[in-house]
Formats: structure tokens, sequence, C-alpha cells
């Protein structure tokens, strides 16, 4: 369509045209959507499918279609004041009252230097931006360079677009084109505020131009026509803000006075402009920007906030509209364009430019119910009444009945041939109907009610009687369509016989079957239809439409049934009762008759692009908030929804929030979302309307998350993309942990058994070197030396002859013997027994020196003997020592051993006045021996254990005594020694 | 008819040696006593016994300073000499490697009469090898004897430990092999010079074999073990001495 030719038409054609009567649904977001300022400068899209809000005062908002996020100067926008977006596939341009900035998803940045002014407008023209502020032009080219266009005479800047070859300014004084570098004045106007190009290949398709007084279309330079609408009623429409091309092919008007209007751009010979004010719901009349997302929706913003427009797609007619009975029986289009709607009270017809008449009994009507209205081939209107059959002569009803040769019979169906008469389908079977006159097709079927008939492609006459039996004629007979007993069996109530011959059935209570080359389909309520109930039913290509006592569907056939994307029942309509046979198609709906008026189903423009929208992961949150970063779990952040990806979270951050959004559908909140968590879920959970899943504690383990949504208004089920994330085991689940710990624990359990192996044997060896000293200890007392000395000292008494001493000696040796052996067995004995073994010892001693040294036990009065213990065979082997080596190189002298107590033991000092050390030392030395003091170095030892065993002071000293003069006078040797109750000796 | 002098500080033991000598040795005549050694030299001068019981350890002096008084002085003397002690391991040993003869106290009246039998038939001519090694190592200030005399058939034999490179038994006696290359039979069994050499680096690795570990060249592993002794000579060498002998031999 070449657009000139077409406008030419558009001028020379006057029609009185009334605005269709279509309803028009406007949602409205604000506040409440979290849109922060109702002034809406600008509406973008971004690759996700989020929508962008440009706000004068409140920043940028992030809308989802529910809520919205919104970035103002606090996360890098150099104003809130935000006048102008675009988005292409990689960034959002921003422009701004205080300059540009650009958002790449992630980030504010400010790329180039330009001025820090409003920016009016923003476009992309040959892979350049052009960016317009009021005063100034720039233009950015792929490599950053920037370029300052000056337009002759410096007007205020107000829009833009373009062409292949040029760039077009709307300006204060009108249209500017630039081809070529150089400036041309397109158009003297004033304000144009926006800028169409009708087809931005062809400089010739024309220019729109909103300017402050009406829309312009400007041809070529300096020719411009003024409101294009061929609707004079309308007006002008000044002060367009913007203006959008639809998918359907409709221009969209933005007008910051009067709203919106619409015209069809396809409808070459009628172009009418409609006008969508606050009358039609608009509640942003003030229009400042429109957009038209990628689902073909129409975003409108303005002073008075945002809204979109959504378009019906079922939508009815009623006595509202004119309709003069909405009990509907009868409808069809005819080649007019007109459509016939028959109802209990008559007939209405409606243009093609929506007006509704309606005709009764003043129209010659016959009175009572319309049960089907055709065109015949001829072009003439048929409607069959309870009293006949009436013909519309154009502005009257002629009609024909019993006189015609109908006779009493009461007309169900009309069926227009081929040759241009009309069969007519009635209680007494078929008739023929052509020049004025009824005759009978078959004698044979006039006593049986035909309720349906038609003709197919081969011109064969198809008839459902009212028993439920399907029959075709041909060359004169009639046939079953197929088997009888199934036919009736199933009932069917309604019937078509599409192009290709395949017979479709509408039944009563069995739902829609299909015969196709002898093979039968059915599908029922089990399997998803509306209803059993079939009672109308149209078929082309295998669309088919049904109408139900519960309202219409929509099935496709494609080798199996499929359905549509469309139910009354779920668009709000409730249950509208279709009645039978009452349905028809054009080439945009399917028109179904209801006890409610007509009900109208637009069929889908090819062209239309088919979006269902997406399903967007929105938002993640751990604990119900954000972490302050994903860095350390994520490696990549999704651009624009900044959900991180590939999401690795420790085991402790396990309590996930999803919040989804679906974006780019009619009405995300009449989505029913469900979601699973695999493999944590089974089955799809049903969300309940919430638009977020909330897991707590989830396990450590792979994961993959999905929601998906049935949107009742298309039918569909989308889905999210499937979102992935992993939670870590902790680290002591994981096999270096156990390793870890095994070591530890290992390590430390041989590192305590070892050390308590060392103190076993280190207590073993102090015990072994107690035993080993106490071993000594008793060697040293029983020194053979003088055990055998003293017994060849008492068998010297035997040979004097003098058996009284030997035997005193002999038992006092035996005492001796049997106290150092008992003494030996304990490690403490008890204070008495050693001075009883002393004194033994002493006799003993005497015995063999002839009685040449003096000895004496000083006792410490306060002492108990009997009670207290002190270690056993400490004392004796220094008296020995004091003896041997003092009084007997001395030939005599006197040993004295004193018990004292002390505080925490007992103090033992033996003092002899012998010849003193050093010369005891001298006399050995002689001997050839080294001087080893056995006594006291065993001695020495055992204290040192006694410290360690009992605690408290243990000693051993050896002193020597000197008289007046400095020589030697003895040797004293000094023992502090433990001591304990004797009662609390028992072992050890 | 011999003539003894009994050497003891204590009277009792000294009552109790003559009567036993008095009961079972009428050989043994007269006796004389002395309690130190001033009273002994004077008897030994006056009285020239054949046989001297000596206490090895008398009030503040030792028997063994009476015999270098004797031989310090020069005193014509060349009685036999019987050591008695009730019990000094330091004493005994000493008096061992001189072959010298010991009785223990009390005395044991076949012991008694064994010794005295013994110094009867012996050979009062012959030096007396023993007690001049016996002050040799008394002398000596190291430890370790330097000389042991051994007892063969053919008399007594000074060597000095050093030499012996191994001893070998052979029934009751004993096969000394020294570096010399010369052999010794020994009228002593091998367990007991194995008591007295044991101090001196001496090992018995084999239940025949009493080896000087200061002349054992290296051990060899194989064939059950031996050693090569510094004549080239192979030792075998005992299961259960084996880790004994790993460890002296690491130690050297």
């Amino acid at each position: 369509m070449r657009w000139t030719s077409f406008i030419t038409f558009v001028v020379l054609t006057l029609a009185t045209v009334q605005v269709q009567a279509q309803q028009y649904f406007f949602q409205t977001f604000g506040q409440r959507e979290g849109i922060p300022v109702s002034t809406i400068n600008d509406i973008a899209e971004d690759p996700l499918g989020f929508m962008w809000i440009a706000t004068e005062g409140g920043g940028l908002a992030r809308f989802d279609g529910v809520s919205s996020t919104v970035f103002t100067t606090e996360n890098g926008l150099p104003s809130n004041y935000v006048t102008s977006l675009k988005s292409d596939d990689g960034d959002l341009l921003v422009g701004t009252d205080k300059g540009l900035t650009a958002y790449d998803g992630f980030n504010f940045q400010s790329r180039w230097e330009l001025p820090s002014e409003r920016v009016v407008a923003i476009t992309q023209w040959n892979q350049d931006w052009i960016i317009v502020f009021r005063r100034s032009l720039w233009r950015i080219d792929e490599n950053d360079n920037i370029q300052r266009l000056q337009i002759p005479g410096d007007p205020q800047l107000m829009s833009v677009d373009y062409t292949d070859q040029s760039l077009f300014i709307g300006a204060s004084d009108g249209l500017w084109k630039f081809t070529n570098s150089e400036w041309v004045k397109w158009w003297d106007g004033s304000n144009a505020r926006s800028i169409f190009i009708i087809d931005r290949e062809d400089e010739e398709s024309g220019v729109q131009v909103g300017a402050s007084d009406d829309v312009y279309l400007v041809l070529r330079k300096g020719l411009a026509i003024p409101n294009l609408s061929t609707n004079d009623e309308l007006g002008a429409h000044p002060d367009v803000r913007d203006i959008v091309l639809d998918s359907r092919g409709r221009w969209w008007y933005g007008s910051y006075q009067q709203g919106l209007r619409r015209y069809d751009s396809r409808l070459a010979e009628d172009f009418r402009g409609v006008k969508v004010g606050e009358e039609e719901g608009l509640v942003t009349p003030k229009i400042r920007c429109l957009h038209v997302s990628s689902d073909g929706r129409i975003w409108i913003g303005g002073l008075s906030g945002l809204s979109r427009l959504v378009e019906p797609d079922l939508y009815r007619y009623t006595s509202d509209d004119g309709l003069i009975d909405e009990r509907v029986h009868a409808v069809t289009v005819s080649s007019r364009g007109n459509w016939w709607m028959g109802g209990l009270a008559g007939l209405s017809r409606k243009n093609k430019y929506g007006v509704i008449e309606s005709f009764d009994e003043q129209s010659g009507l016959p009175r009572g119910l319309v049960f089907d209205v055709v065109e015949s081939t001829n072009g003439r209107i048929y409607v069959a009444t309870e009293a006949g059959l009436a013909q519309w002569t154009g502005s009257r009803f002629r009609t024909y009945g019993v006189h015609a040769g109908l006779g009493n019979a009461f007309i169900f169906d009309l069926e227009p041939l081929a040759n241009g008469e009309l069969a007519v389908a009635t209680t007494s079977g078929i008739y023929i109907f052509a020049d004025g006159q009824f005759e009978t097709l078959d004698e044979n079927l006039s006593t049986t009610a035909i309720p349906r008939i038609q003709e197919d492609q081969n011109g064969r006459l198809w008839a459902l009687d009212i028993e439920g039996r399907i029959l075709y004629r041909d060359n004169g007979s009639w046939e079953y369509a197929f088997e009888e007993s199934e036919m009736l069996r199933i009932a069917p109530a309604t019937f078509q016989v599409d192009a290709e011959g395949t017979l479709w059935m509408g039944t009563n209570g069995f739902g829609l079957w299909r015969l196709k080359e002898g093979r039968l389909d059915s599908l029922s309520s089990n399997e998803g239809l509306l209803s059993d109930n079939v009672w109308s039913l149209d078929v082309l290509n295998n669309d088919v439409w049904i109408g139900t006592e519960r309202g219409i569907q929509n099935i496709i056939w494609n080798n199996g049934w499929e359905f549509g994307t469309r139910v009354s029942d779920a668009r709000g309509f409730g249950e509208l009762e279709c009645n039978p046979h009452a349905v028809t198609r054009d080439e945009e709906s399917v028109i179904f008759g209801t006890n409610q008026g007509v009900l109208v189903a637009p069929l889908r423009n090819v062209e239309e692009r088919p979006s269902f929208g997406v399903i967007e992961i929105t938002r993640l949150d751990l604990y119900f908030e954000q972490p302050e970063s994903w860095g350390d779990w994520s490696d990549t952040i999704k651009p624009w929804s900044q959900v991180p990806l590939n999401l690795s979270l420790p085991y402790d951050q396990n309590y996930l929030r999803f919040s989804y959004s679906a974006l780019q559908v009619a009405d995300p909140l009449a989505l029913q979302y469900e979601y699973r968590l695999s493999p944590l879920n089974k089955e799809w959970v049903d969300a309940e309307g919430r638009r977020e899943a909330i897991y707590t504690s989830v396990p450590p383990g792979k994961y993959t998350f999905q929601v998906r949504g049935f949107d009742p208004l298309s039918g569909k089920v989308i889905e999210s993309e499937e979102y992935h994330f992993v939670i870590r085991r902790p680290y002591w689940t994981t096999w270096w942990f156990y390793l870890t710990v095994f070591v530890v624990v290992a390590g430390s359990v041989y590192l305590y058994f070892r050390l308590r192996l060392k103190r076993i044997h280190q207590r073993l060896a102090l015990e072994e070197e107690r035993n080993d000293l106490e071993r000594r200890a008793l060697r040293l007392q029983m020194n053979p030396h003088f055990v055998f000395n003293a017994l060849d000292a008492i068998s010297g008494f035997i040979f004097k002859n003098e058996p009284k001493e030997a035997v005193k000696y002999l038992n006092k040796f035996a005492k001796l013997m049997r106290l150092m052996l008992e003494s030996s067995r304990e490690h403490m004995i008890p204070l008495h027994t050693e001075i009883q073994l002393l004194e033994n010892y002493l006799a003993l001693e005497k015995l063999r020196f002839s009685g040449e040294f003096d000895s004496e036990i000083v006792l410490d009065e306060e002492i108990d003997t009997y009670g207290l213990s002190l270690p056993s065979m400490m004392i004796q082997p220094h008296v020995e020592n004091a003896i041997l080596h003092g009084l007997r190189p001395k030939g005599g002298g006197k040993v004295t051993i004193t018990f004292e107590m002390t505080d925490n033991g007992v103090r033992c000092v033996v003092e002899d006045d012998g010849i003193g050390r050093k010369k005891a030392a001298e006399i050995r030395e002689k001997s050839g021996r080294k001087h080893r003091s056995l006594a006291g170095e065993i001695s020495r030892r055992r204290v040192e254990l006694f410290e360690k065993t009992y605690g408290g002071r243990s000693a051993v000293i050896t002193e020597d005594l000197h008289d007046e003069n400095g020589e030697a006078s003895g040797t004293r040797v000094i023992l502090q020694l433990p001591l304990q109750s004797t009662d609390e000796w028992d072992d050890d | 008819m011999l003539k003894a002098l009994i050497i003891d500080d204590e009277e009792n033991s000294r009552a109790a040696l003559k009567g036993k000598l008095d009961l079972f040795c009428p050989d043994i005549r007269p006796i004389q006593e002395a309690g130190d050694i001033e009273s002994a030299i004077a008897e030994i001068v006056s009285g020239k016994p054949d046989v001297m019981f000596l206490d090895v350890k008398l009030a503040g002096e030792t028997g063994f300073e009476l015999l270098e008084r004797i031989d310090a002085d020069g005193i014509d003397w060349n009685g036999e000499v019987i050591f008695t002690t009730a019990h000094d391991e330091f004493a005994l040993k000493a008096i061992k490697f001189s072959a010298l003869d010991y009785l223990l106290k009390p005395i044991d009246a076949e012991e008694l009469v064994k010794a005295v039998r013994k110094v009867q038939q012996i050979n009062s001519v012959e030096p007396k090898a023993g007690i001049s090694v016996l002050l040799e190592n008394y002398r000596s200030t190291t430890d370790s004897p330097k000389k042991i005399v051994i007892p063969s058939s053919d008399g007594m034999h000074i060597i000095k430990v050093s030499d012996i490179l191994r001893c070998e038994s052979s029934s009751n006696y004993t096969q000394f092999v020294l570096r010399t290359g010369k052999n010794l039979l020994a009228s002593k069994t091998l367990k007991e010079f194995d008591n007295m050499l044991s101090d001196h680096n001496f090992e018995r690795i084999h239940k025949s074999h009493l080896v000087n570990m200061d002349y054992v060249k290296r051990y060899v592993q194989s064939d059950g073990g031996y050693v090569i002794m510094e004549d080239d000579s192979r030792i075998p060498v005992a299961n259960r001495k084996k880790e004994h002998l790993m460890t002296l031999l690491k130690s050297l």
C-alpha cells in the first residue's frame, strides 16, 4: 500500500462513523507498584523484559509488572528528573535534566563529555547515538567520537526520528531534515514534539509530526496535511507528544491535551481515528510518552501516572450496545461486513463501523424467535423465524410461509446453496426455497424433523435428524455418515463438514467428535473439554471453536487434540450459555450467539508477534535480605535483574528466598505460579498467588530452581529459566576434614598414650630405682663384712669357752637379722623398730671391737616411736660408717644418734668423734680403693626419691667436725627424713 | 710341723681361727697371733712362720700393707700367705689375680684343712710369683690389675692382661691364646676367668670362648656369625650373644 494513494482516498471519503463499541481496559500503575512519582517522562524495555520508567523527580524505576526497584542519584543517576530513555541490546541510555548517563545492567556511568542539561530525546541512527538537548544536538559514533550538529537558527529542539538516509529533528520552528551533512527546513510549524516516520526505508513514505495544534503528515518538503482523521467530529489532535505503531499495524497518538487516538494503518480505504480518552477509561489523559512493549501492549505514561492498555481478546455485544435481545440464537456476517444477530425479540444488525440497528415487527419481521439468519450466495439476507422465512429487502422484511408452500413446517435451519437457492431444514423435512416458493426435497423425509443442514464442497447436502442421525444425500439417496448405532449412541447436536470433507460433530453429553476417512476421534470433558454438551461448532482449517452451555472454547486438531488459548470461562465472562448452531466467523473473529449477547473472539493476526511473556527470577535473598556482596559465592551477576548466577553457597547460607515475576504478560497477578526446587521438591509446589518461594535450611547439594506459571489470559504455561545453584557441604563433612580430624585425633591419642606410657615408665623407673636403692640399702645394711665378722666373733666366744656370751650375741645377731629383713620389706618402718635395730647393731659392733667405743641414742621425748614411721634402712649404714671409718681407726670414741621432730618430719643426726672423713679417705686410699661412700650416695638418692614421692624436704648432709684447734674431731651426718603416721601405712 | 701366724685385729676372730686350727690341723704348731702390722712384723722376724693367716682388713690398715712392709723392709721370710676375710670383693679380686689362697670368715673347717694341706705340699723354694703380682697390681694407680697369674701344670705364669688374645674352654682347663702366639693351658675353668676378666673388656661370646674385645677385628654375619680376631682366627658367636656383641662393637 502506498501511503500517498491511500491518503488521497481518505481525503475524498466522507462517511458517518461512530465509535466502535469495543471495550478497553487500562491497567494503571503507581505508588502501589512502587513507582515513586506520577509524572512519567519515558518508558523503555530492557533485554530481560523489565520496563524502565523515567519519572520526573523520582528517579528511574525498574518495573516487573507488579513491583518496582527504584534507582536514584544514590545509585549514580545525575538527577532524579529522568527525561528520556533509549534501550539497545546492551545498554539503557538515560537522559536526565542534568545530562546523560548509561546503564549497562549493573551501574550508571557517564560515558561522554556532554552538556549537563536536560536531555530531550535519544535515538540511534545508523549505529550512532543521537542525543537531543534542548539547545544542542550531539552525534556519537561507535568509536565514541562526539560531534555536535548545528541546526541553523538555533531553535529549541524537541524530538527526533530518522530514515536510513536522513535524520529528522522536531523543533520549536518546525521540522528539520539532516541529509548528507546538510540541514533542510523540511516543514514550517510550531513545537514539533513528536515525529513518526511511516517507513524508515522509504524517504517518501511521509513523516507524521505532532505539532502544537494538530498532527501533520509531511509528505515532502513544505507539503503537510493536518489531521488524518476521516471522521471529522474528532477534530484536531493537538500537542501529540508521542506516536507509536503497534504490532497489529495501528498508530497510536498520545496527546498531552486529548489523550489517545488510534488509526488503523491497514485500512487503506477508510482511515478513521478512534478516540480513547477518559471516557473510555484512560486514566492518564495528559500523555507524555507511549511505548509498545515486546508483547505488543501499549504503555502510556503521562502527568498522572503509568497505564497499560489491555485490549480484550474476547468481548461481547449486549443490549447496552444496542442489541434488541441478548438471547441470540442466530448470527451471520454478510458479505458487506454487517453482522446479523437474531434474538428472541427480533434482529439486530451491526455494520462494520460498529453501529447497531435493530429490527422487529415494525420492519416487517414476524414476531418470535429468530432461529437462523443467512446470506444466500446471491447476496440476500434470509431470516428463519417462528412464522416462516423472512427476506431482507434493504428496508423491510418480506415473509414467506404457509402460502409459499411451507405448510405448517417450523424452520430450524437455513443453508444457502451454491446455486443461489436456499435449503430449509424444518420440523417436516427439508425444503428448497427458490423464487419465493418452498419445495420439499425428499418426500421420504417429510415426517422427520431436521434441526441442521449443510452443503459440502462437493454440493452434497448433509442433514442431522432429530434423533441424532447424520445423513448425506448422494445421487438422490440418503446415506448414513457412519454406523447408525454409533450415531444414536453419541447423539450429535450439531455438525459441520469442512472443506476437506471431515465431519465435525458436537453432541449432547458426549463431547466433540470428528470423522475423517472412517476414523472417529472424540474429545470429552475428562480430557479438558469445557463441557460435554457441544451445541455450536465452527471449524476452519482444523481450528475448532465450540459453544457449550458453559461458554466457548478453542480447540485445534493437529493429528490429535490440542487446546487453543482462549476459554470464555477463564476470561471472566462466567458461564455464558451458547445457543445451538449460533456461531459464525469472519476474517477477524469468531462470533457466538449466547443467552447473554454476542460473544466475539478476535482471531489472532498472523503477523502479530506471539509473545506469551517470560518468568524471570527478579531477586534472591539470603535470610530475607541481600548480602553485602555475592562476590564470594558467585562469579556472574545477571545484568538488569542483578541476580547472582552459578551460585555456590556455604552450608550455613541456606535460607533462600526467590522472588520472581512474569514479565510482558497481560496481568502478572493473574498467573497461577508453581515452583520447584529439584531435587528437594519432586512435584511442583503451588505458589498460591505468592510471587516468592522460600526455602529454609536447604541441605548441601546441587539444586535447580524453576518457576512456571499458567497464564489464563493467554492459555499458555510459561517457564522461567532453570536456576542452578549449589550449597556446599560444611567443611566438617568433607573428606579432607575427616582426614584432618582423624590425623589430629590419632595424633592426640598417640601422643597421650605416649605421654602416659612415658609417665608410667618414669614411675616404673622411679619405682625400680627405689626398689633398687632399697635393695642396695639392704645390702649395705646386711653388710657381709659385718655379718660374717659378727658370726666369726661369736664363734670366737665358743672357742674361748664362753657359751653364755656366745648365746647372748647369737640372739642379738638373730634379732638384728630379723629386724633388717623385716624392715627391708617396708618402705617405711616405725621409729621404734629402727631404734631397736640400731641398738642390736651397736651391741654386735661393740662385741667385735671388744667395747672399744661408746654409743648413745638420744630420743626426743615428744616422739611417738610407735605411731610414727620413717623410711627404712636409712640410718644404720651411717652408724656403721661412723664406727668403721671414724672410730675404729682411732681405736675408740663415741657415736651419738639423735632423733628430733621437725615441722615436716624427723631429723636424725649420726655424730661421731672419730678421725674425720679426710683421714678415713686417706686410709682407704692406702688400701688401693677409690673412696666411694655408698651409704651417703644411696641415702642421697633415696632422699631425692622421698622428696619426689612424699614431697616436703628431705636431705642428707654430711658435716666435718673440728675441735678448737681446727683439727678434725669427727663427722656428723644429718638425715632429714619424712615422717608419717604408722597407721596410714598400709601399702606403697 | 708348720709354724703359723694369725694376723687379725679382732680378738674373737683370732680366737675362732686358733680354735679351729687347734682342732682340725694338728700339724700347725705353734700358732702365734698378732692384732696389727707392727706386732705381725715382729712375729715374722722372730718366729719365721711357715704360713700366715692374714686378715685383709686390719683396724685402720690392710693386710696388703703388711706384705709391702715385708717386701720393702727386705725381711727374709719365705712362708705362705693365706688371706682371711669376711667379705671384701675388691681384695678378693686382687687375690684371685695373683692366684694366692684365701679363706672366708667364718672359716669353714674343710677349707681350712685343704688350704693348710696345700701349703704343706708347696715347694718352698719356688719364687713367690703370686705375692709380687699382688703387690704390683695393688700398687698400680689404676683400678684394673695389669697382670694375672695363671696357674698351669708347669707352674705359675705371670702374664699381662693385655697380652691375652682370647681364652678357650677345654674341659676343666682353659686354653689361653696370647698375642705372642703362645698358648697356655690354665688349670682353672673358663668360668673363673670369665668372672675375673669380664671387667677388663673380655667378652664371653660363646660357651667355649672368651675373647679380648680389644683384639676383635670385625664381625661376620654369615655362617652363623663369627668374629675375626687380630690373628685372623675365627671365633664363633653364640646366637643369644649376637645382639649384645653388635652393640658392643658399635660402641667401640
